[in-house]
């Protein structure tokens, strides 16, 4: 497979790859940037979104930067092209799939997070020279290196042998996230001795303070990326290869604003989580990530017809993001709902209200940023007298109400992987074994007193109870504990998850007919173990958890019937069942051990329906498919400004729909002139009523449970479900080329909250409060936009060997700052007045452009 | 070619199939016509139950109305006053939370489930306790501009409106309350003001030092006031929703042209006198527990008779007058013929001759039938029609062997409005 890839790199192609590799850069660092915290806020989780998808996690699983999907990476399939490159902007996500549903491999092996289900594309951002050579197919698929779900896979083959003797350099500049990259690789190619080395390296820096003018203000992005990998072929039956990468990105983050923020702000791209300290710009949502992965690989070939492959691998190192915290003080960020003008004018109080309406077109200091400054005034005020120093005076220690805290998530994958794959005749087996000891421990780490001595770790939301003072502790071991800069504190246990899956593949060849059938079985051992005894759960939250155990089986089959060697129909239909998302078994994890009531497998029916055309010049696809996926838990933190406390809610048994069209045609004429069309029409939506509870993280009586979540026929947010996009190509003779292209969306919803769609949450009106019942109820339907986009490139040959190449995408080249790609509803909302919490939005990016040089010799 | 035909016609029939709008779910809401909607006189009818009753609705009932007191100036906190939708009357909402966001002219409704309806002991105003507005009312309109009820000082019954939007008329501050501030926001009092009618009827107007304009001044002239009555330990009290609804600029109560109130135990001192016209004089000064004033019954010799007798002022001067008015009290029991007023240009002295007398009407008196002597105003009964320099102001007393009505008359007053 990897030579043939290798044998099409004609000059379109690897023009094509270019552009295509930036723009997976691109899709890449816009995840990063639109990724939000919402700790201390009233954010729907769920859209902490890479541009593809949403996390799924709570507040403290989202630190990676998760991004998705295999649509980034260079694909044939015409539909596949358009959704990567031309529909990413517009966070479409193929047939509305999470991440969850599309496995993403390395080498062969999945890397996919074990507890969120999403692959970390962030773990090799910058690293494209060596992650060129993919393999992607969408949707039932048969697979021979892993067992694959319906959303397909994506396998990035990244070994010393595959690449070709030579050094790339190359420089990008560009205004999405980061100004300048720089990238180098080398590779000896396979040397006579039989040893292959590859190594990599890239840079990407980016700053909002700096031009190129990016969109986000208080952004920043710094990033490296370094890779390596050594191949020994043995003898001519054994390859022995070890790969190891690692990029270590540090961003500033940009937050989702109301339109109201958007508004006073003046800007469609107000970012709330920075401010100025000294007269500088601080961000106070700093994420950091450095996982790397080495990877041991032995292959075996003992005949043409036969491989077995083995890695043994190893995935760690943190992710990081910090945010504000404070402590019996005001809530610091500058959009929170009570310092906004609508919060007086909701009153009546049009005095204050003009007075913050100016304030926010005025003050950028004191109003419509962070104010570092003050909130290190206010903690340095803040002298504090210990009990134990009593009838002394204290004139030197303050104890924080502003801290900056960093929220930690440490990983260790321990992982094995083995596939055997054997031809016989017409009859191809693959069978693969694997397993993962992963553990991930989570914990709190201050990053910041902001001036004060020191903080103390308790809960004082627990302390208002009127409880006694051991209630209050976050670890009952160290009452009281002074907790000062780069101390543990708040929470710390780690999630741990053991798992081993066996799969087998057949694939059967017939002159007009292939089919295939797999099948994989599966366990996972899943338990929390706590490091401290919170006070409010001082049984339950330190130690191990009850292990849950997840009992998995897939089966899979598809056929393909060739009408003739132009037209084939293939039909394809999977049944499996697979864990919820981890971070979802448990009520409350960052507190306690508590496991949510009934936590079962989730389980996903999908079928497609295909015909496809080939010829010269012409290609066509169209697909119908159809996909359930059902008895999902889906649990999201939100902070609750009333309970001073976070929330978790839980939706139990929730089962959704997928089903739409997908058509792709791409005609060639006169061998220069391409035309591509791109059409996807889906509904995406929720097929029943699920069940609802609420638990505060530290109260041990839940807020409400089993309410019934009237979901049915709501849709899925956060993609548009409808997409269409047609582009023109034109090849030069000269090693050049040039595209436009045209893409629409619509059919775009915003994520339904469930609690406002319970009776209770309703239950004051009556039959004639249509209007206001709707406004509680109604899905909130964005409007559709369009999208016009550039590329073009030209490439040199120079002195016979060396090439030169020069490539430049421009996207949204009317610079339509206007298109809102996605938003959420809050979690935290008024049942009294639906505007106090209104939605939450994301504007698409004005303009942008990338302007890539490369030279290979 | 064909081919592709097909597939887009197999793919146009899946989207057809596809557009199908699904209706999306909706969680039940509950039908208002299930529950009963109660006025505020059912309201009052249920909180002034003593005998056993249950003040708390256990079934979904609603009160629907319009809000006519909210928090925005911030003389009212945690309580907005809401008149029922049938114009029934007010009551006093005690909210859960500050800030409801319910506004003057909102149109709402509450459901009573698992509520209390009651007169405050101590104020005796219709209420509500602790309503969870975010669980249970509604904003369904907004827009409404309900007007307040006129109420006459001394005419009409101030504790019949409590927590409705009132106004009164021809009222001014008493003198040391005007170009006071209406609240101490710095001391943080509240302040109570006297508020009188040129009748001397006073109610008490408090407001809040948490009012936003707790430090402006009160008025210094006569005018309206518009507010929701209340009340304390027994006294009338008004609470303002803001001072523009306070526009007393005009001047202080004019002059009295003519006063009587029997306080020297004479029925015809200052120059009143009676004449009768049918049996024996039935006018008398009288006295009572302290209450001093003048009596008519035709009820004597153990029977009722028929009688006639007319209680007459002195010539008064309105010619220089601008707007005269009549105010009186009475007193009755027992029925029979109302009492009248009648009024002359040309009379002088002497038997009366009825087409010299001009029949007043618009006053009201005591309930006669039965009647337990309860002192009434007359409320304000004009006499423009009569600023001549020679007018006289009569009490025809009648009584018939089928009823005679015994009338107490007391106050009475000739002055300018």
């Amino acid at each position: 497979m990897i030579k043939r890839i290798l044998s099409l790199t004609s000059l379109v192609f690897s023009m094509s790859l270019n552009a295509q590799t930036d723009s997976t850069l691109h899709v890449l660092t816009k995840a990063d940037s639109t990724a939000i915290d919402s700790h201390k806020d009233t954010t729907l989780n769920s859209l902490n979104l890479p541009i593809f998808s949403t996390s799924g996690g709570d507040l403290d699983t989202d630190l990676e930067q998760q991004d998705v999907s295999s649509l980034l990476m260079s694909s044939r399939d015409v539909f596949t092209q358009f959704a990567s490159f031309q529909f990413g902007a517009a966070r479409y996500r193929m047939r509305g799939y999470m991440a969850e549903n599309q496995m993403v491999m390395i080498n062969g092996v999945n890397v996919n997070n074990l507890e969120t289900g999403f692959s970390s594309w962030s773990s090799w951002g910058g690293l494209n020279d060596v992650t060129r050579f993919v393999e992607n197919r969408f949707g039932n698929v048969a697979n021979r290196m892993n067992f694959s779900g319906p959303g397909g896979y994506t396998n990035i083959e990244s070994k010393a042998s595959s690449f070709k003797k030579g050094t790339r350099v190359s420089y990008m500049s560009a205004n999405r996230i980061f100004q300048h990259r720089g990238m180098i690789t080398h590779s000896t190619g396979m040397l006579q001795n039989g040893w292959a080395i590859t190594v990599s390296a890239s840079m990407r820096q980016g700053n909002a303070e700096r031009m190129p003018r990016i969109y986000s203000p208080g952004t920043y992005f710094n990033a490296y990326a370094f890779y390596a990998s050594i191949d020994k072929r043995l003898n001519d039956k054994h390859l022995l290869s070890f790969t190891g990468f690692g990029a270590p990105i540090e961003q500033g983050r940009a937050s989702a604003a109301t339109l109201e923020v958007y508004e006073i702000a003046g800007s469609n791209y107000y970012n709330s989580l920075w401010g100025y300290q000294d007269g500088k710009v601080r961000n106070s949502n700093v994420s950091k990530t450095n996982r790397p992965m080495l990877m041991l690989t032995h292959i075996f070939t003992p005949s043409n017809d036969a491989k077995l492959s083995s890695t043994v691998y190893y995935n760690f190192g943190k992710s990081s993001l910090t945010s504000l915290n404070w402590n019996n003080a005001p809530n610091p960020r500058p959009d929170y709902y009570r310092y906004l003008p609508s919060y007086f004018y909701m009153a009546g109080d049009t005095v204050n209200g003009d007075i913050a309406t100016n304030n926010w077109a005025n003050n950028t200091n004191s109003t419509r940023q962070l104010n570092w400054d003050k909130l290190i005034n206010l903690n340095q005020a803040n002298l504090w007298t210990d009990t134990s120093q009593a009838g002394t005076i204290n004139t030197t220690d303050t104890r924080a109400r502003y801290v900056l805290e960093n929220k930690i998530e440490s990983i260790q994958n321990y992982g094995f992987n083995t596939v055997y794959n054997k031809r016989f005749e017409r009859l191809f087996l693959s069978v693969g074994l694997n397993g993962n000891i992963y553990k991930d421990r989570k914990y709190k780490v201050m990053e910041d007193l902001l001036g004060a001595t020191f903080w103390i770790d308790v809960d004082q939301f627990a302390e208002n109870l009127g409880v006694s003072n051991t209630v209050a502790q976050n670890n009952i071991d160290k009452p009281n504990q002074k907790i000062y800069k780069g101390d543990k504190f708040g929470y710390d246990y780690s999630i741990n998850i053991n798992r081993g899956e066996l799969w087998a593949q057949v694939e059967y060849n017939l002159k007009s007919l292939d089919y295939y059938v797999g099948l994989t079985v599966s366990n996972s051992s899943v338990w929390r173990e706590g490091f401290v005894a919170n006070g409010k759960f001082p049984t339950n939250s330190k130690g191990k958890s009850e292990k849950v155990n997840f009992f998995n089986y897939g089966v899979k089959g598809g056929l393909t019937y060739k009408i003739n060697g132009r037209h084939y129909v293939t039909a394809n239909a999977s049944y499996l069942t697979r864990n919820p998302e981890i971070n979802n078994v448990f009520v409350s994890q960052r507190v306690r051990n508590d496991i949510v009531e009934g936590i079962k497998s989730e389980n996903v029916l999908s079928t497609d329906l295909n015909y496809i055309i080939r010829y010269p010049g012409l290609k066509v696809r169209a697909t119908y498919y159809y996909t359930e996926i059902n008895n999902q838990t889906w649990l999201r933190t939100f902070w609750h400004d009333n309970y001073n406390n976070n929330v978790n809610l839980i939706m139990r048994g929730l089962d959704q729909t997928h089903q739409g069209v997908e058509l792709g045609i791409e005609k060639t004429f006169f061998t220069s002139h391409v035309v591509q069309a791109a059409f996807g029409y889906g509904q995406f939506y929720y097929t029943n009523r699920p069940k609802l509870d609420a638990w505060q993280d530290n109260n041990n009586t839940s807020l409400y449970t089993d309410r019934t979540v009237y979901l049915k026929n709501y849709k899925v947010g956060g993609t548009p479900q409808l997409v269409t996009g047609l582009s023109y190509k034109y090849n030069g003779k000269k090693f050049w080329f040039a595209g436009i292209s045209f893409n629409y969306f619509d059919q775009i919803y915003i994520e339904p909250n469930p609690d406002r769609r319970t009776a209770e949450a309703v239950a004051k009106f009556i039959d004639t409060d249509k209007g206001a019942y709707d406004l509680v109820r109604d899905q909130e339907r964005l409007p559709g936009y369009y999208t016009v986009n550039l590329q073009g490139g030209k490439s040199w040959r120079v002195m016979k060997k060396y090439f030169l190449r020069l490539n430049l995408t421009v996207n949204n080249l009317l610079n339509n700052q206007k298109a809102i790609t996605s938003g959420f509803e809050q979690l935290r909302w008024d049942m009294a007045y639906i505007g106090t919490f209104d939605n939450k939005y994301y504007y698409m990016q004005g303009i942008t452009y990338m302007a890539g040089i490369n030279f290979s010799f | 070619m064909k081919k592709l035909f097909i597939i887009v016609t197999l793919i146009g029939s899946l989207f057809a199939f596809n557009s199908c709008k699904k209706k999306i779910d909706a969680a039940p809401i509950a039908e208002v016509s299930k529950g009963h909607v109660y006025s505020v006189a059912e309201l009052k009818a249920i909180a002034g139950c003593t005998n056993s009753c249950n003040h708390r609705f256990s079934d979904d009932g609603y009160l629907v109305g319009v809000v006519i007191a909210d928090e925005v100036s911030g003389n009212f906190y945690k309580e907005i006053y809401v008149r029922d939708r049938t114009n029934t009357g007010g009551i006093r909402l005690d909210m859960k939370f500050s800030r409801c966001n319910f506004f003057i002219g909102d149109s709402v409704h509450l459901n009573l489930k698992g509520y209390d309806v009651n007169f405050n002991p101590q104020t005796d105003m219709l209420e509500i306790d602790t309503v969870d507005h975010e669980r249970h009312m509604v904003k369904f309109a907004t827009g409404a501009n309900p007007p307040p009820r006129y109420v006459q000082l001394g005419c009409d019954k101030y504790s019949d409106y409590l927590c409705d939007l009132v106004m009164l008329d021809n009222v001014s501050f008493q003198s040391a309350s005007q170009n006071q501030i209406w609240a101490d926001p710095i001391s943080q009092t509240s302040i109570n003001h006297m508020l009188q009618s040129c009748g001397g009827n006073t109610v008490i107007v408090r407001t809040s030092n948490y009012a936003d304009f707790a430090q402006q001044l009160t008025p210094s002239g006569k005018g309206s006031i518009i507010g929701i009555a209340t009340a304390y330990s027994g006294d009338d009290q008004m609470a303002i929703r803001h001072p523009r609804e306070v526009n007393m600029s005009g001047p202080l109560c004019g002059t009295v042209y003519h006063t009587k109130n029997f306080n020297d135990a004479s029925l015809t001192s200052g120059g009143w006198s009676v004449q009768n016209v049918l049996g024996t004089s039935t006018w008398s000064y009288s006295t009572f527990s302290g209450d001093q004033f003048a009596k008519a019954s035709g009820y004597y010799s153990s029977t009722n008779n028929n009688t006639e007798s007319w209680l007459i002022s002195p010539v008064l001067n309105l010619s220089a007058s601008s707007n005269p008015v009549l105010t009186f009290m009475t007193a009755a029991k027992f029925s029979g013929v109302p009492l009248e007023v009648w009024v002359s240009t040309v009379y002088t002295s002497g038997a009366i001759n009825l087409p010299q007398w001009n029949y007043l009407p618009g006053f009201k008196l005591s309930p006669n039938n039965p009647g337990n002597y309860a002192w009434t105003g007359s409320c304000v009964v004009p006499l423009s029609m009569y600023k001549n320099a020679n007018v006289r102001i009569a009490f025809r007393y009648q009584s018939t062997t089928g009823g005679a009505t015994t009338y107490e008359l007391d106050d009475i007053t000739v002055r300018e409005n």
